[in-house]
């Protein structure tokens, strides 16, 4: 009865248009007040304490120094770098937003900021060149999605928090996932591209000349051997690397780009804040309703409901990813990451999943569910940059997230591609 | 201030949720589960008990506190640490080489202190029913066993977010700092600090013999904890009720401390076969140590108040 | 007038910069101290922690005006537009409600820590001070709601927030 009230409650909210982090709050409450004796300021009482982590503020620092990356002017020399590598392939523009897109993630740790850095000037030009304009804004939406996964990324943080594992450990982890996503973008849009004759972007240069594009994209490139070398080499934190980050996106954006004024400064700062203070928020109110679930024992439900059905971790596995999938179209990914991590965690490490492997599955399920609609985040800013309509967007991103999903059941069931790299620098 | 407690007063059951921190093999939650079975039996199924433990409910020991004294949870079994932060006659047990045995502990806990403390508790909303223990502190390192307070000169120590303790650490000449527990483990195998202190239940449980060469047993801090309800929850409690509870609090008091003790004993020897190098200091070395933090015991002794910190050491 | 639109512009937002701009440089200067002073300070992290607690619901009260937060809207596409003014209209009064609880609850939350006086581990200050960024940011919530409201039904009176 309680756990009927408390979703029928987030259903009707999220259908009626209030933000998620307000419905979930809202459930919450409403089932407080008929279904249980407590008070409300449980609410109130926990909207403070799930904020009350020092690993949690590498989040807004890791939004902030990747929008002062991209205002600093870096994107183009990332763009630049990326044409010289894979600008003479077949669909050369739609690799070049792919290879870019992933340059960027390893600077930002958020998905929509990089649809955003990169897709600004990507998805005009596509539409320039001829390209579908549903193709040229749906390979971007999903090419920004390997923003959570290479490293930083704002789920890692979060789920490292919320399931007590090494913040550092899961950067690395996602690294390979990160690339495989990668490739499996550059693979459909070849298919895609020759299907529709799109053609290379330029001549295939020279490697002194990818050399002199790397050397122009250097400032960018040295941010993530900042972050990760800064928290491998046990400099600092993952939360003091962010900040650092940011210190150094001021002083490359002022001092060398010369792209940053004073005023730009301000509004990056604020422009950080306001999506720090909507993404924050969910955490704040979705842990009240974690903690009602907790009270009613759903994860011991849960557990023996998943295990009840079979002890086979491969199984198992591929049930969660297909709820998980379900669960990424319609609810964003802070709130899933809130509200599902205590469930599901403890189910596959009793059958011998690691958690940082587990991590890598939950956060790539819930990166695909960036560009599915209802509640694409990406596809949102891919169709507020472009101008194409979302549901043009949906339809071209079929195939795309086909290949996802194909390049997510590699993940599950290859566990090395995201433990060998964690295990090797970190002994775990 | 609580209104849910009086409107109890009339009601035929009870449900009390214990919510704790340890995991279900550590001494606090085996004992509460007896504690459990004993009260459900004793009240005939009056009152029900139900345990979350793991920080399942609520995630610290501040927070679970917390919402026990705002009546939105009937129980909690915090160490005495965080409690400071509510009442500071608390701190005492922060001072370190406080009591030199559990004999002394118990006998103080159990005695006038003990109770002098958990009424002081009243003022705060709570009401404190017994102690129990998560034993003493011991020190680990990667660099060498520690026997003197010079040993710790420059280590990068680990310590509870604690002015007291930070402040001990630092009179012995570590260069002591907060960590979150969760960051702790990954910052010694990666050597950003060296050094943590910690009972010999977490030193099993948590697996720090993987990242921790030599534990010195210097049992610095006696690390007690508390049982705890909202008073007036409590005290709006019919009293064949509040009975029970009160002496299956203490049954749990006893039975505790006896699976703690057999529990670190049993760890300790897993520890060594971990291949942790073990070694004890003699009273003369503790004498050092404990000369070594007069300072912070000048520094605290005002706002903890001498009699209290006289009555723990009668103890001894 | 003119005083109305500078607060509504910017009453959040200069909290916000600064805000950003103090943690930062607190924890920056924590990196610092350790590497270059050898010395590390005990209070930072604590700090850094309950501004970013004051940002956050500062923050997502601003968001309301500049329209970022995170939502569903098919389904009230689905409807002409009087009815899904209906529809926005009563999302507006339970987001009300639920900023109207964390104002209310807030507060006593607040004044059942002053009396009680809980102090905050490595500071040791009052943690109501820390906590009161609930109730404060459910008030400024609360206003931002009402503000919308009325842009609901007069969408010309002030310019539609941007990011
Ligand atoms: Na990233
Ligand atoms: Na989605």
């Amino acid at each position: 009865m309680t756990i009927l009230l408390l979703f029928g409650t987030l259903l009707l909210c999220i259908l009626l248009g209030v933000p998620i982090a307000i419905s979930l709050g809202l459930s919450a409450i409403f089932t407080i007040l008929f279904a249980t004796d407590f008070s409300l300021t449980i609410v109130a009482q926990r909207a403070f304490t799930s904020l009350d982590s020092f690993p949690l503020l590498a989040i807004p620092f890791f939004m902030l120094a990747g929008i002062l990356m991209g205002k600093g002017g870096v994107s183009k020399k990332l763009l630049d770098l990326a044409s010289s590598l894979v600008g003479f392939l077949v669909g050369g523009l739609a690799m070049v937003t792919v290879v870019s897109c992933m340059f960027f993630s390893a600077i930002s740790g958020s998905g929509p900021a990089t649809v955003a850095a990169i897709g600004s000037f990507m998805i005009p030009e596509m539409k320039a060149r001829n390209y579908g304009k549903g193709f040229a804004a749906a390979i971007t939406a999903a090419s920004g999605s390997i923003g959570v996964i290479i490293p930083p990324s704002i789920p890692f943080v979060l789920y490292g928090v919320v399931g007590s594992v090494s913040v550092g450990s899961m950067f690395l982890a996602g690294i390979i996932p990160g690339i495989i996503l990668g490739l499996s973008l550059m693979i459909v849009s070849f298919a895609i591209s020759k299907k529709h004759n799109y053609v290379a972007a330029q001549e295939k240069v020279s490697f002194l000349e990818v050399l002199r594009k790397v050397w122009d994209a250097k400032w960018a490139l040295l941010i993530p051997i900042i972050i990760l070398g800064g928290i491998y080499g046990s400099i600092f934190t993952p939360t003091e690397a962010a900040v650092v980050a940011v210190v150094y996106a001021i002083i490359i954006g002022v001092f060398v780009h010369k792209e940053l004024k004073l005023k730009d400064l301000y509004q990056c700062f604020v422009e950080a804040s306001i999506i720090n203070g909507a993404t924050m928020i969910i955490i704040g109110l979705s842990i009240s309703f974690a903690y009602l679930m907790t009270l009613e024992q759903v994860p011991m439900k849960m557990a023996d409901f998943l295990t009840g059905v079979s002890s086979n971790q491969l199984i198992i596995l591929l049930i969660i990813n297909i709820f998980l999938l379900i669960v990424g179209a319609f609810i964003d990914t802070i709130s899933a990451l809130v509200v599902l991590t205590p469930i599901l965690l403890p189910v596959v490490t009793n059958v011998g999943v690691d958690p940082l492997h587990f991590g890598v599955i939950l956060v790539t399920n819930l990166a695909i569910g960036f560009v599915t609609p209802p509640l694409g985040v990406n596809l949102f800013v891919a169709s507020g940059i472009s101008g194409v309509r979302i549901e043009t967007i949906a339809k071209a991103i079929v195939p795309i997230f086909i290949m996802l999903v194909f390049s997510l059941l590699v993940i599950t069931y290859v566990p090395s591609f995201s433990t060998f790299l964690p295990e090797y620098f970190m002994g775990g | 201030n609580d209104s849910s407690g009086e409107a109890k007063t009339s009601k035929d059951s009870y449900e009390i949720r214990v919510a704790h921190l340890v995991n279900e093999k550590q001494s606090t939650h085996v004992a509460l589960e007896d504690f459990k079975k004993a009260v459900e039996e004793r009240t005939d199924g009056k009152v029900s008990v139900t345990l979350y433990p793991n920080g399942s409910l609520y995630a610290s020991d501040r927070e679970a506190i917390e919402a026990v004294q705002l009546g939105n949870l009937e129980m909690t079994v915090p160490a005495v640490a965080p409690l400071a932060n509510f009442n500071s006659k608390f701190m005492v047990f922060d001072l370190p080489f406080l009591f030199d045995s559990r004999d002394a502990a118990h006998s103080a806990l159990d005695g006038e202190l003990g109770q002098q403390l958990l009424t002081e508790l009243e003022q705060n909303d709570l009401k404190g029913l017994v102690f129990g223990e998560n034993g003493f502190r011991n020190m680990s390192n990667n660099e060498a066993p520690i026997e003197e307070p010079s040993d710790l000169d420059g280590l990068k120590f680990r310590t509870m977010s604690n002015p007291v303790h930070t402040a001990s650490f630092n009179a012995w000449g570590a260069n002591a700092s907060p960590l979150a527990f969760g960051e702790l483990y990954t910052a010694l195998q990666q050597g950003t600090y060296d050094a943590m202190e910690s009972p010999i239940s977490l030193y099993y449980t948590q697996k720090f013999y993987e990242v921790q060469d030599y534990l010195t047993k210097t049992g610095h801090f006696y690390a007690a904890t508390v049982m705890l309800t909202n008073n007036d929850y409590f005290n709006n409690l019919p009293e064949d009720i509040q009975s029970v509870i009160q002496e299956e609090a203490e049954n749990w008091r006893a039975n505790q401390r006896e699976i703690a003790a057999k529990q670190d004993a049993e760890w300790l020897k897993s520890l060594q076969d971990e291949g942790m190098k073990v070694n004890e200091l003699s009273d003369e070395q503790k004498q050092v140590f404990m000369e070594e933090s007069q300072s912070v015991y000048d520094k605290f002794s005002d706002e903890i108040g001498q009699n209290l910190i006289d009555m723990a050491k009668d103890a001894n | 007038m003119k005083g109305i639109k500078l607060l509504d512009r910017r009453f959040e937002e200069v909290f916000l910069f600064l805000s950003m701009v103090a943690i930062v440089g607190l924890i920056f200067y924590q990196v610092v101290s350790r590497y270059v002073f050898n010395d590390s300070i005990t209070w930072s992290e604590e700090l850094a922690r309950y501004i970013h607690i004051w940002q956050v619901w500062l923050g997502a009260s601003f968001a309301i005006r500049m329209n970022q937060h995170i939502k569903v809207e098919v389904f009230r596409d689905l409807f002409n537009r009087t009815i899904r003014k209906v529809i926005d209209c009563i999302a507006l009064f339970l987001w009300f409600f639920l900023a109207g609880v964390l104002a209310f609850y807030g507060t006593q939350l607040v004044l059942n820590l002053l009396g009680t006086g809980q102090l905050t581990p490595a500071m040791r200050i009052p943690i109501w001070i820390a906590y009161a960024a609930i109730p404060v940011g459910g008030i400024l919530m609360c206003v931002r709601l009402i503000q919308q409201m009325i842009l609901l039904f007069r969408p010309n009176t002030l310019e539609e927030g941007t990011s």
